[in-house]
């Protein structure tokens, strides 16, 4: 198959495939971007006078073409080292249909727009201007320092497989790029965050299929630990790739399911190498190639399938965000303290004004005394801790009251809100928002 | 296809041990109209299949209400087969079927590794009269009294890959396991442990089975996330111990020791298959039976860390280990053979066959003899409830009695040992404990209140398990006894404390 006619494969297929979660939660009613995080960069672009309660559905479709950009640079990365078009087409196809990337093509994150930084620098050294990489490379200092390191890691691991450099002689361009990320970072606060889901165990962060959101699939793992059993005969050649592997590997333990944005490609590589290898081998019973092939491409698309359904019909709804909305035009609590559970933190700010109380990026104290006033039952107590931490309103769904929070209509709080001694002020398809008489 | 190399006098044999050991399981699975405590929970699934259709995937008795999470391929064989035949004959019937064919698996199984039919009969004959596998599944309606079989049977198609057609049943045969029971995982450890086994003593693998040893784990990892992703996504990682608590987990294993494990798996089997383990692991080189070397071991290594239920364990390993015991006996005879008293060869061939009688057949059937399923004054009481109880009524009773109170009495409970999706098993488990074994009647009333138990089913069974006579506030003016018949006692509460 020549170039063009993959392309001819791919610029359709990409977009195609991103657009499956966008059609189905639309066809659902909800127009809102799926999960937190989104809501907490939204926020931040209020600030620029850029709406953020509503035309959801535009910043989907900015994210899905960003996420369509993003894998034709891969498919361009994979291109300069493979010259089988088997193996660019499933490589580029299972990037699309991980986890990540399609969690990246319905969200609105800095990690997006980081990958295809670093993906178009990468791009660029093979190009006829090497040199020019260094621009894509300059705006990933403007990110978070776990963006910055795995970019490193990545950037000095390709130059390694590729050979342009030896790594000693990128060191001091390292070294430079690292002192002006400090730089930058100790004169511009940045508002970024590390993204966390508060995973039960290393394990559950880390795949999909045990309910991360930034996980990678399980099958994907499976068949990069063969294809990287395969690439062991070359072994020297591929020691970069080992050590970017385990570096960011090391760097998901220790800082956060982000660094696996960056694992991710990696993966896939080796995912897709393993594939194609199978699909080459030459087999001792036919009927068992075409079938371990089938399952294998199955389970991949099962975890994005997976993943998809487990994203479209997550929350914020509609409702959601029109409460949020009624705040924000509220004459008296367009701007007072709302106490929730810190899941709905940042879809109560996505207006841009900090009123959650707690949300994932709180500390310790905030979620502690959240807790209290959840399980209190002494309105004294409560009233007490609601008035040393400024809290007016009380921010309650369906989702808290059945299991999130409470199990049982008059358990903790629930008793005291059902005891007439706070004020229903909002109450529409199941959300309703509380006030201290 | 398989049975080809056979002699027909083998088949003749082989069929007439199949029927006789059918016969034998029926005769037992009949002598007691009921099921063992924990079937009622497979009871319930199938008779929802016959009477819907469907699976049963939410239970509204159990635990007030949950979800529920089974691999169907069993039940619905069941299920279908009741549509053809009375409910209650399919259920005693069709799972001791099922188990009648392992003599007939390992029979093929030694046969080829050994082409001794001798050897082939022993070890077929050691199998029947295992006491874990006879006894312990003789009132069972788990899946796994398919999946045994079927699990053997891939290990038998494993040694016949050479042919075209054994593919396809392979294929077929997996698929079929890895949709009736998760053990499958089992088969996956071992065939990994046979890949290293076979690595470690340099020998050379056939294409076609490391083919087939990776499309199984495939086909099967891909099915179990299909089916348990619910479960992964609820449990995680600890879906392994499919949220057991651990008090349970440790009482399961509080009983073990190697004289119990002897007990289980019985005598012959257990010396034969450590016997040969050691030999063909050591001394000799022979392929075919490293897969059955490695299941055992991988068994043995699943049951030390508690990864596995012991009874469930011990049935694997005693399969296995009546395999192996078959070249164990060929070994043996042949090295007699070889001594200088090798004229008696034929009196030491006659002591083996006839030490089966005392180390096997007889504790097996004396074991059999024992064995107790749902006792009938328990049943009773069930069904008691089920008349004299208004519908929506919460009864408590002990984990192990849950589901045949939900079958029987068609009332909620408030435990049963089925712990998958459940958030407070620990939480609860403690909470029934400390409803019997409480001497306050205020705690026992926020207990009922906190579970709004209405009856308090209290059997024999439950005093054994807790170790109580009587309930200690049982004459409280809250509490007022239904019922009394034959040591089971139902109790009325009328207390309820509501923490509020």
């Amino acid at each position: 198959m020549n170039k063009k006619k993959e392309l001819f494969v791919l610029l359709p297929a990409i977009p195609f495939l991103l657009f499956i979660p966008f059609i189905w939660r639309l066809s659902m009613g909800n127009f809102t971007l799926p999960g937190e995080y989104s809501y907490y960069y939204l926020s931040l672009l209020t600030r620029f006078g850029i709406p953020s309660l509503q035309y959801h559905f535009v910043y989907w479709l900015l994210s899905i073409a960003s996420t369509s950009f993003l894998a034709l640079l891969f498919y361009r990365i994979v291109k300069v080292h493979t010259t089988s078009a088997l193996t660019r087409i499933t490589a580029t196809l299972f990037f699309v249909f991980t986890p990540i990337t399609l969690y990246l093509s319905m969200s609105v994150s800095p990690y997006l727009l980081a990958l295809i930084l670093l993906f178009f620098g990468l791009n660029l050294i093979e190009s006829r201007y090497p040199y020019a990489s260094i621009l894509p490379f300059l705006g990933l200092l403007f990110f978070d320092w776990l963006t910055f390191l795995s970019s490193v890691i990545i950037v000095v691991g390709y130059f390694s497989y590729v050979g342009k450099k030896r790594v000693v002689n990128i060191i001091p361009l390292v070294v430079f790029f690292a002192a002006l990320f400090f730089f930058l970072h100790f004169f511009l606060q940045f508002p970024f965050v590390i993204e966390k889901t508060h995973p039960a165990s290393l394990l559950v962060g880390l795949f999909s299929s045990f309910g991360s959101t930034h996980g990678l699939g399980i099958f994907m793992t499976l068949l990069s630990i063969i294809g990287l059993a395969l690439s062991w005969q070359s072994k020297m050649k591929f020691l970069p790739v080992y050590i970017c592997t385990t570096l960011l590997l090391v760097l998901f333990l220790f800082a956060g399911e982000p660094a696996l944005y960056f694992l991710n490609p990696i993966i896939v590589g080796f995912a897709s190498y393993a594939y194609v290898s199978l699909w080459r081998r030459e087999w001792a019973l036919s009927l068992i190639r075409t079938l371990t092939l089938a399952t294998l491409a199955y389970g991949v698309l099962f975890s994005g399938l997976a993943s998809i359904t487990q994203k479209v019909q997550s929350d914020p709804t509609q409702d959601i965000l029109a409460s949020v909305e009624w705040l924000h035009n509220h004459p008296f609590y367009s701007d007072a303290v709302v106490l929730s559970h810190p899941q709905k933190g940042f879809w109560l700010e996505s207006d841009g004004v900090r009123r959650a109380y707690v949300d994932y990026l709180a500390d310790d104290t905030k979620q502690d005394v959240t807790r209290k006033i959840f399980e209190s039952r002494d309105f004294k107590k409560t009233s007490a801790l609601l008035e040393e931490n400024d809290i007016t309103l009380l921010w309650i769904d369906g989702e808290m009251r059945n299991g999130q929070v409470w199990n049982e209509g008059d358990e903790g709080l629930l008793f005291l809100l059902n005891s007439g001694v706070f004020l229903k002020v909002y109450n529409k398809e199941g959300i309703e928002v509380w006030k201290v008489r | 296809m398989f049975f080809t190399t056979m002699k027909k006098r083998e088949v003749v044999i082989i069929g007439l041990l199949f029927i006789a050991v059918f016969l034998l399981r029926i005769y037992f699975a009949f002598k007691n109209p009921h099921f063992s405590y924990d079937s009622y929970f497979d009871f319930r699934i199938i008779e929802h299949i016959a009477e819907t259709g469907k699976l049963l995937t939410f239970d509204h008795l159990a635990y007030g209400g949950r979800p529920v999470i089974v691999l169907p391929l069993f039940y619905y064989l069941l299920g279908l087969l009741a549509w053809l035949f009375p409910l209650q004959l399919v259920l005693k019937v069709a799972p001791q079927l099922f188990l009648s064919f392992i003599p007939v698996i390992v029979f093929l199984i030694v046969g080829k590794i050994t082409n001794e039919s001798n050897a082939a009969f022993f070890s077929a004959l050691l199998s029947v009269f295992v006491p874990v596998i006879f006894v312990d599944t003789l009132y069972s309606l788990s899946p796994i009294t398919l999946a045994i079989p079927l699990l053997f049977f891939i290990l038998f198609i494993f040694l016949h890959i050479e042919k075209e057609t054994s593919v396809l049943f392979f294929v077929l045969v997996i698929t079929a396991l890895s949709l009736i029971h998760p053990s499958g995982i089992i088969l996956l450890i071992a065939f990994l442990g046979y890949l290293l086994v076979s690595m470690i003593e340099t020998l050379k693998l056939e294409k076609a089975e490391v083919e087939l040893i990776f499309f199984s784990i495939f086909v099967f990892l891909w099915l179990m996330f299909i089916f348990y992703k619910r479960a992964f996504l609820f449990h995680g990682l600890a879906l392994l111990q499919q949220n057991i608590p651990q008090e349970i987990v440790s009482r399961y294993f509080t009983h073990i020791s190697f004289t119990g494990a002897l007990v289980q798996i019985g005598l012959l089997p257990f010396f034969g298959g450590v016997f040969a383990i050691y030999k063909y692991l050591f001394n000799i080189k022979n392929k075919s039976l490293y897969m059955y070397i490695s299941l055992a071991i991988s068994v043995t290594l699943l049951l030390w860390f508690r990864l596995i239920q012991p009874s469930l364990g011990f049935i694997f390993l005693s399969v296995c280990l009546c395999i192996l015991s078959g070249p164990a006996y060929v070994f043996l005879i042949r090295y007699f053979k070889k001594t200088r008293i090798s004229h008696f060869a034929p009196f030491f061939t006659l002591v083996i066959w006839l030490l089966i009688i005392p180390l096997m057949v007889i504790p097996t059937l004396y074991l059999a003899a024992q064995k107790g399923s749902l006792s009938p004054p328990v049943y009773d009481a069930m069904i008691w409830l089920q008349t004299h109880t208004p519908e929506d009524s919460v009864v408590l009773a002990a984990p192990h009695e849950g589901h045949a109170l939900a079958a029987l009495s068609d009332r909620k409970t408030v435990i049963d040992d089925y712990f998958l999706l459940i958030t407070d098993a620990e939480e609860r488990l403690n909470d029934v404990t400390r409803a019997f074994t409480t001497p306050f009647a205020t705690e026992a009333a926020k207990l009922f209140g906190k579970y709004d138990v209405d009856y308090v089913l209290f059997s024999k069974e439950a005093k054994a398990a807790y170790s109580i006579t009587y309930l200690a506030y049982k004459n409280e003016d809250c509490m007022n006894e239904v019922y009394n018949q034959n040591g089971v006692v139902i109790f009325n509460t009328r207390c309820r404390i509501k923490i509020t």
